[in-house]
């Protein structure tokens, strides 16, 4: 604990030399926070559990099954699927009933970028890349609306510094966060 | 019900992750016995239920392939 007391230490130091300049930045920039915002909505409410039900009634289809057949079969499978889901949830809030629990949907947060992007240079200021703007842009967001700015801060941070990849960063930072949060969960009694 | 006979109860719960089973065999081997059986009662409640699911799946996939 003593050494996650170090990192900590070093890290809210950071955090506060920069933030007032993160939120001078958040302020003028919200607009951009809140674009990506909305892309971010609009690719995520692209239903996963959607997507995954097309694909396996297109592979039935192509072993030779009929397709209304394959249809129903992947909506069956797709019930399945939620329901497993459901059951998933059981378990994390007995876990978390007991003071001991994961909490991995509800804490971690889609702030990472695909690091693909982070070699994708920006046209002008080749400096930065694409993953540094998106990054950015969510960053700014999370300063402007979530209750804590400090990771929002930190985000931002990553995201100007040229030449660091933000998108593995961000996931970095992330989970660094998730594993307090995680550590402090377990020491509650 | 001893630490082993509760990983193989875990085992069964394919729907969980890796993590999930750990933290759960965790708490079982340091839980009071009462406690040990709650956890034995909630995870085997679990098991029903994913039996019931497969079951249900099972059946439905029948239906689905006689009747097209």
């Amino acid at each position: 604990m003593d050494e996650r007391g170090g990192e900590l230490k070093g890290l809210s130091s950071l955090v506060e030399k920069f933030t007032p300049t993160a939120e001078k930045l958040a302020n003028s920039l919200s607009w951009s926070g809140e674009i990506v915002h909305v892309v971010d909505q609009v690719l995520g409410i692209k239903p996963l559990p959607e997507a995954r039900t097309q694909r396996i009634e297109s592979a039935l289809v192509e072993k030779g099954i009929e397709k209304e057949t394959s249809h129903q079969l992947a909506e069956a499978y797709s019930e399945l699927d939620l329901a497993k889901a459901h059951l998933r949830d059981e378990t994390a809030e007995y876990l978390s009933a007991l003071g001991k629990g994961l909490f991995r949907g509800i804490f971690s947060r889609k702030g990472a970028t695909a690091t693909g992007t982070d070699f994708v240079p920006l046209p002008i200021i080749p400096v930065w890349s694409f993953g540094d703007l998106m990054g950015a842009s969510r960053a700014i967001y999370e300063i402007n609306t979530a209750g804590v700015k400090q990771e929002g801060v930190l985000k931002l941070l990553i995201a100007l510094v040229p030449g660091v990849p933000t998108g593995m960063s961000h996931m970095a930072l992330e989970r660094f966060f998730e594993a307090i949060y995680i550590e402090s969960v377990l020491e509650t009694p | 019900m001893t630490t082993k006979q509760f990983q193989q109860l875990l085992n069964k719960l394919t729907h969980l992750d890796g993590e999930t089973k750990l933290l759960a065999l965790n708490l079982f081997a340091q839980a009071s016995p009462e406690k040990k059986n709650q956890l034995v009662e909630f995870f085997s409640g679990q098991n029903q239920k994913l039996d019931l699911l497969y079951q249900k799946f099972g059946k439905k996939v029948k239906e689905i392939v006689t009747k097209n």
